[in-house]
């Protein structure tokens, strides 16, 4: 008995200094992106954009967007994406063998016609069946080609992509419209940018008009709140941290621009992994750290990408389970990297937090909340004592979400309503009464499944959001009443 | 896209809270370890944890008050700024467009911003009476104060102009609202700022500096100007990027600097900028200096090679001292050379030029062989011809595809000419 209960005040001791280490961890991520917040809003203002545009100084892009059973989405989302205001710039669309109507629907809304193809093979993928180009919209690729997957389907893009820069976008979601020039810039500023990662904020609840996000409305569902809270903590605080220590290891799928030389450089998307966008990442790091190029992948604030979230706890699990397999396959498949000098800060100290504070998080997180009232039951600790200490937990996630919620006030287009920004309030308290357990367990179990589930993705259940409202608008003259979802 | 006050203040609160949890957390998990060491007592290890309760709890009401109140003051205050913007334009517009008289100084703000503004966007005789009023007013002097870090004065108020001054976001702002004002008189303290150990606000004061430059009027002090320009263009220690960006900005000053740059020896300049700098002549279609240009296409870094091909391209005009070199360049190891010189290959004499073209559809870099199709069909008259002749008979397979691909792209096949020419390929 006396040696459970040393083992289990040990532990209790680590999870105290894990608790400790991780919350002024995210406190100091808080502070630094608040910095680059505050030079990144001055250092390219809208008069250097101008003058970026009138010299044609600007890299062209392609925006690659695969899709798979995107029927309900992908008309309005390509035409947000053709509507962007970039001068030069393409979108290849890769439908990767989707079983609905994805691809008559494009076929019909962009006119899209067959035409012969000549392209470079440099990545291998499935066999592509046919490519299309649209009557309407000279910038317009559609690729039909074989499911393999979505690394599949972007690297069929990628061998299709015509620009030096390519962008990947998930096909539900919308990009600001100054995105593209706020991400290219950086490219053609320094040469040795590689990779350029923007925020990604839900689009649940906004009103959206001719695919731009016109107004931000809170979305009604509680569990659409708190992914709210969690993208603001991810975006605003976690990765621009990351980004100012030159550790930035996810650059995310929904949203990323790469310089396409670089992505065939380094062999393009990996088909065998479930997070894909966090794989070339890591393999970037590794191919030019061990070349001895000089590279840098950041995150920048400015550049919006909106996506729709899951809106039911169902796929929301399933969503969280394979983002959490995708970073544990990703973490063991580099663990060379870990505590590798050679690999400077991404290896120093990006790998061993995302191991002990991303990785195991679920597995100390939920043994925490096992081990307080078995300690309190064995006597070990006072209820007082567990009281006080759930509450300090509770309060330091609350006060961590509101620091990101303090930064997305700052952004010209967040939530413009008081009582919004009280509901937030509110769900940085509610976060932590059930949701915020139930998705360390859902992790915690993913972590059992990583050989059982390789590779699978999981059905994603899609509401749709951009087509409702652009249906809505098209039905009633109020699209800011009627388009509210 | 962000709102650009009381973020210096929020970061300040964000400091403060987490230097005390860090302490909090310190002191909890010290409590802690004596506590274990049965050094310290149930009692004050819970009088510990209530003290870190309170003062989470302390700093929760700290952050969420700043966000209420910040969101509550920042909409009010954006409502009322709208109106005096609108109020400040119509008057600008009676003083510039109506001979209204023009309000003391000094200006608010909002009347500078939209002032500036103005002074953005109109040119010609409207354009310097608004430079007038930017220098009656003294806007630029009072900008260039808060850009420098010089502390006079004495005792606190020193110290407080110090402070005020060290904040980052002020001063890029003043750096932004100098980069409108493109005054003379601005020159010389920005480039005195491209040493500031603030990358950032090099960046700013390089991209300020060229636009005032851009506006400069010849005299002693403009040549200085250029001088201090070129010097900067060859060892800026800035990304190569935002230097050809600044570049791009001189507008009429950019022929005097680049031809200084271009003329340079290769071991007074950083790498890579050479590169920048002829690819801005191209981009700013600076005929004149196409000799200079010229000059570098057999340049052994190959970055310079292609730049130069690029900006000779770009020109559309091929000075007869770069004919030898581009021809030869269409053969270069390289291949990102051999590509550029492919697509330089139409200034070349019409032979030459089909030669090259000819063999380059058929070389082994896909990127080069799509050039030379898109090269050839450009070829005047003949071009097309020449293409759907390479579709043909080509002797290279990979050649009569991209030709045929290019003549597709080009809508120069109908249907049946497409099916005809793809079975025969």
């Amino acid at each position: 008995m006396s040696i459970l209960a040393a083992l289990l005040f040990v532990y209790q001791q680590f999870v105290l200094a894990y608790f400790a280490v991780l919350n002024l961890m995210y406190a100091l991520f808080g502070y630094l992106g608040l910095r680059s917040v505050v030079i990144y809003s001055r250092e390219l203002p809208q008069v250097a954009l101008k003058d970026l545009l009138e010299r044609d100084f600007y890299k062209p892009v392609s925006i690659l967007v695969p899709a798979f059973n995107e029927e309900v989405g992908i008309v309005p989302s390509v035409r947000s994406l053709l509507a962007l205001h970039y001068p030069e710039f393409e979108v290849v669309v890769a439908n990767d063998g989707s079983r609905d109507r994805t691809l008559p629907r494009m076929i019909e809304a962009f006119a899209l016609v067959e035409v012969p193809q000549i392209y470079r093979r440099t990545l291998e993928t499935r066999p592509i069946h046919r490519v299309f180009r649209s009557l309407r919209h000279p910038n317009l690729v559609v690729i039909d080609k074989e499911n393999g997957g979505r690394s599949d389907a972007m690297n069929a893009a990628v061998n299709l992509a015509r620009f030096p820069l390519v962008c990947q976008v998930d096909a539900d979601s919308l990009l600001d419209a100054e995105a593209l020039l706020r991400a290219s810039r950086l490219f053609i500023e320094d040469e040795t940018v590689v990779g350029v990662g923007g925020t990604v904020r839900p689009m649940n609840g906004a009103v959206v008009r001719e695919g731009q996000v016109v107004e931000m409305r809170l979305p009604r569902r509680w569990i659409e709140r708190f992914q709210v809270l969690e993208y603001a903590r991810a975006f605003f605080t976690g990765r621009a941290g990351w980004s100012r220590f030159g550790a930035l290891l996810i650059v995310s799928g929904a949203f990323g621009v790469f310089r396409r030389e670089a992505v065939i450089e380094v062999g393009g998307y990996a088909t065998d992994t479930v997070t894909e966008d966090m794989e070339l990442v890591m393999r970037f790091h590794r191919h030019y750290r061990d070349a001895g190029t000089p590279y840098r992948i950041i995150f920048t604030p400015d550049p919006i990408c909106w996506t729709e979230v899951p809106s039911d706890l169902t796929t929301l699990r399933r969503q969280r389970n394979r983002w959490h397999r995708g970073l544990m396959e990703t973490l063991w498949r580099y663990r060379r990297m870990t505590l590798n000098p050679r690999y400077g800060a991404v290896g120093m100290v990006g790998m061993p937090y995302f191991w002990l504070f991303e990785a195991l998080s679920p597995v100390i997180e939920v043994t925490g909340y096992l081990l307080l009232p078995i300690l309190f039951a064995l006597g070990l600790a006072a209820p007082s004592f567990v009281a006080l200490f759930v509450v300090l937990a509770l309060l330091y996630g609350i006060l961590l979400s509101e620091m990101a919620v303090g930064i997305e006030t700052m952004l010209l287009s967040r939530y413009p309503r008081v009582r919004d920004r009280l509901a937030l309030f509110a769900a940085a308290f509610l976060e932590f009464l059930g949701f915020h357990q139930i998705l360390a367990v859902e992790r915690m179990v993913s972590m059992f499944q990583i050989r059982r589930k390789r590779g699978i993705w999981g059905q994603m259940r899609r509401v749709g959001a951009g087509e409702a409202i652009r249906e809505a608008v098209g039905q009633d003259d109020k699209p800011a009443k009627a388009a509210r979802l | 896209m962000w709102r650009r006050y009381g973020d210096d203040l929020y970061a300040l609160l964000v400091l403060v809270v987490f230097s005390f949890e860090a302490l909090t957390l310190g002191v909890l998990t010290w409590a802690f370890a004596l506590s274990a060491a049965r050094a310290l007592g149930g009692g004050d290890l819970i009088s510990v944890l209530v003290s870190s309760v309170a003062v989470t709890a302390l700093a929760l009401i700290m952050i969420g008050s700043y966000v209420i109140a910040y969101h509550v003051i920042s909409t009010r205050r954006e409502r009322h700024r709208r109106v005096l913007l609108d109020e400040w334009t119509a008057r600008w517009v009676s003083v510039l467009f109506e001979g209204r008289k023009p309000p003391r100084g000094p200006l608010s703000p909002e009347g500078v911003e939209t002032l500036l503004d103005l002074r953005e966007h109109l040119t010609g005789a409207e354009g310097e009476r608004v430079e007038r009023l930017v220098r009656r007013y003294d806007i630029g002097r009072r900008l260039l104060e808060r850009t420098s870090l010089d502390e006079t004065g004495r005792g606190p108020a020193r110290l407080f102009r110090s402070l005020r001054r060290r904040r980052l976001s002020g001063r890029l702002d003043a750096l932004e609202s100098l980069a409108k004002a493109r005054l003379a008189q601005s020159v010389e303290p920005l480039l005195r700022l491209l040493d500031d150990r603030e990358p950032a606000v090099r960046l700013m004061a390089l991209r300020s500096l060229a636009r005032s430059l851009a506006r400069m009027r010849p005299g002693p002090r403009y040549d200085r100007a250029i001088l201090g320009m070129a010097e900067v263009v060859m060892t800026s220690s800035l990304p190569a990027g935002a230097v050809e960006e600044a570049m791009l900005l001189l507008e009429a000053a950019a022929p005097r600097v680049l031809r200084i740059v271009l003329a340079a020896s290769p071991t007074d300049q950083r790498a890579g900028l050479v590169a920048r700098a002829i690819d801005a002549v191209g981009r700013l279609k600076l005929l004149e200096l196409a000799e200079d240009v010229a000059a570098h296409v057999t340049d052994p870094d190959a970055e310079v090679r292609a730049a130069s091909l690029r900006a000779l391209g770009r020109l559309g005009f091929l000075p007869p001292v770069a004919v030898p070199g581009a021809l030869e360049a269409t053969g270069d190891p390289v291949e990102f050379v051999r590509v550029q010189a492919t697509r330089t290959a139409v200034l070349l004499p019409h032979a030459e030029a089909r030669t090259a073209l000819w063999r380059g559809l058929g070389d082994q870099s896909w990127w080069v062989r799509r050039a030379a199709a898109h090269a050839l069909l450009g070829l005047g008259m003949e071009g097309p011809d020449l293409v759907q002749r390479a579709a043909r008979t080509h002797p290279d397979r990979y050649a009569r595809q991209m030709a045929l691909q290019v003549l597709l792209d080009a809508g120069r096949l109908d249907g049946n000419d497409a099916r005809a020419l793809r079975e025969a390929v």
